[in-house]
């Protein structure tokens, strides 16, 4: 049976519905978020708040704090768009996947990865290379309890793999015109939960490795988010609210008045084109474990307009780690560079070197098909018998095309 | 490979093909001088090459993609966007030819080809020396105005401009006199047509 659409179409109503009065609710927490954003000037009182949460037994803060001084900027401040450096190099790495299936003929993954780099400033050719890697031993596809590992595993894998090859093409790069950004399609601070991944301390590990050959290349690494939901920003803002005996975990579960809100809706109020926001650093545990690894690893994070017209405003979160927070001029390369890359797309504001590693890595359902062909003639030509489950061949069989019944004349 | 192919005036690889004409294609890139409307182009049919289809390009084909369409929005295009957009995304450029005659053991014939060329097989621009033997004759041009979704007549005109530049200096307006009275004759049922024909060819004085 197919999706019953008389079935679906009231629900869909209420759902707009719905969104709608979200939406004017909305309006009017914002009118209070923009008072507390510009009542936000003395980066003292806010120090104060952020050491009385950090000091004190309350444990549930995870919104954002000012950076150490005297690296810290004023939250309401807003930075104009710099000018564009002469030469800057983009490096853009992403990756697709293609996830284990238990039902499949055999157990394996791949993982696709694709590497883009721009050259700002000098007329080049762009460069383009993908690295796909297939997976099938046992130690690959199996936990330590001896169960297919879940998606979860994977897109972590693929997580680690896109930050090493940004890691390698930054060292490999070194000698290139600078700036150098490397550009990861994604937050910095990773969660890679134990509970779902397998080998996720390995992994954590790995991942601060190439953290760290980043670093000693001198690169500018920064994660990339569209469309960002975080609320960071906010929860400072009610934190701010607060007065300080008010200041406890069962204040500090909700935004109070600004609850719903998130800091994209902020800042599409307040960031001008081209405009950034203050850098801030998330207070939370994982950050905190970041910091502990070495000073330079706690990550930061802004946000950007990187619409180039007064339209709708783009806003994208751009994490960036303590070494290039502390960089004035570092940050002031990244905000050109990203503007520049996000004005190649026209009405699309997304930077063009992350479009194009998409593209790059992107496995299409053709080539998924024609990889699993490849497969299924090895197998044939190692003298064994591919053969897909009895319920995916009934799957495939009931999911076809149908076939209307016609009489022959 | 690409040696080979700049060397021997190689237009494209045959996409796909009938006894009336074949499509073939190329990169974005490669597109020069070689791939003009009205110009004569051979491809084999057979691996020694001594049967080979005769084509007039008449249709030349870029496509796009969604990407493309937005970086057309963008009020300024960078350099290396263009340039990546041209030699790394691999813009598929399709160019149509109709069927005018075939080679056989050296001699030229103005009729279709036995049969089509295989996919994938290399169209070759003619040598000059190739056009001016072929275009001595005219019965190839009863093949052009009489294919159908082809412009036949500028497409006749357009080849006829090409053909001519295969002639000496002393030759091409005696040929150019030649092709317009033969279409004449083929046209003599609709001066229209005719008219608009001979006036696309008309030698400059």
């Amino acid at each position: 049976m197919s999706l019953e659409f008389n079935k679906v179409v009231e629900q869909v109503q209420t759902m707009g519905r719905f969104l709608a009065h979200q939406a004017n609710g909305n309006a009017t927490k914002l009118e209070r978020a923009l008072e507390l954003f510009y009542a936000a000037t003395d980066l003292d009182e806010v120090h104060d708040r952020i050491k009385l949460v950090r000091d004190s037994s309350v444990s549930g803060y995870r919104g954002a704090a000012p950076l150490p001084r005297p690296f810290d900027e004023i939250v309401c401040g807003v930075g104009d768009p710099p000018p564009m450096p002469d030469d800057g190099t983009v490096i853009a790495v992403d990756g697709s996947q293609i996830y284990p299936d238990q039902h499949s003929y055999a157990q394996f993954y791949l993982i696709n990865i694709s590497t883009f780099v721009y050259y700002h400033g000098a007329t080049r050719v762009p460069f383009q290379a993908t690295a796909p890697h297939l997976y099938y031993s046992d130690n690959d596809v199996l936990d330590k309890d001896g169960r297919l590992i879940t998606n979860q595993t994977v897109n972590a894998r693929r997580s680690l793999m896109e930050v090493q090859r940004l890691a390698d093409m930054a060292w490999e790069l070194r000698g290139e015109t600078r700036p150098l950004v490397a550009i990861h399609d994604g937050g910095l601070l990773k969660f890679f939960g134990a509970t779902d991944v397998a080998g996720a301390h390995e992994i954590e590990r790995d991942y601060m490795k190439a953290l760290e050959k980043v670093f000693h290349a001198e690169g500018l690494l920064i994660g990339y988010i569209d469309v960002p939901r975080s609320k960071y920003l906010v929860s400072l803002l009610h934190l701010l609210s607060l007065q300080p005996d008010q200041v406890n975990d069962a204040n500090l579960k909700t935004n109070g008045e600004i609850e719903g809100l998130t800091d994209a809706m902020l800042y599409a109020l307040v960031l001008q084109p081209g405009e950034r926001s203050a850098l801030m650093v998330q207070n939370s545990p994982q950050n905190r474990e970041y910091k502990d690894r070495g000073a330079e690893y706690e990550i930061a994070s802004f946000y950007m307009n990187v619409s180039n017209h007064t339209g709708r405003p783009s806003i994208a979160r751009i994490d960036v780690p303590m070494w290039v927070a502390k960089d004035k001029l570092a940050i002031a390369h990244i905000h050109a560079l990203i503007t520049a890359q996000c004005a190649i797309q026209g009405r699309r504001h997304y930077p063009y070197a992350l479009t194009r590693s998409d593209e790059l890595a992107y496995i299409s359902g053709g080539e998924k098909s024609q990889l699993d062909e490849l497969i299924r003639t090895a197998m044939r030509n190692a003298t064994l018998e591919p053969e897909i489950s009895n319920k995916l061949q009934t799957k495939g069989l009931a999911r076809s095309n149908k076939r209307q019944h016609k009489i022959k004349v | 490979m690409s040696i080979v192919l700049e060397n021997r005036n190689v237009v494209g690889r045959v996409l796909r093909a009938s006894t009336t004409g074949f499509d073939c294609g190329t990169r974005g890139s490669r597109i020069d001088e070689r791939h003009t409307f009205g110009s004569f182009v051979k491809v084999a049919l057979n691996a020694d090459m001594s049967l080979c289809a005769i084509g007039l390009i008449y249709a030349i084909r870029i496509d796009d993609d969604p990407l493309a369409r937005e970086l057309v929005m963008a009020s300024f295009v960078d350099n290396n966007t263009l340039i990546d957009q041209r030699e790394n995304r691999l813009v598929p450029v399709e160019i149509c030819a109709i069927n005018v005659g075939y080679i056989s053991n050296g001699g030229m014939f103005q009729s279709l080809p036995p049969r089509p060329p295989m996919s994938l097989s290399e169209v070759e621009l003619m040598s000059e020396q190739e056009v001016y033997v072929f275009t001595r004759r005219f019965d190839y041009f009863r093949l052009v105005l009489n294919a159908k979704e082809v412009p036949s007549d500028d497409l006749l005109a357009a080849a006829l401009r090409y053909a001519s530049f295969a002639y000496p200096e002393s030759e091409r307006y005696e040929f150019l006199v030649r092709s317009g009275r033969r279409m004449a004759e083929l046209l003599s049922h609709d001066l229209k047509r005719l008219s608009h024909v001979l006036a696309l060819i008309k030698p400059q004085q």
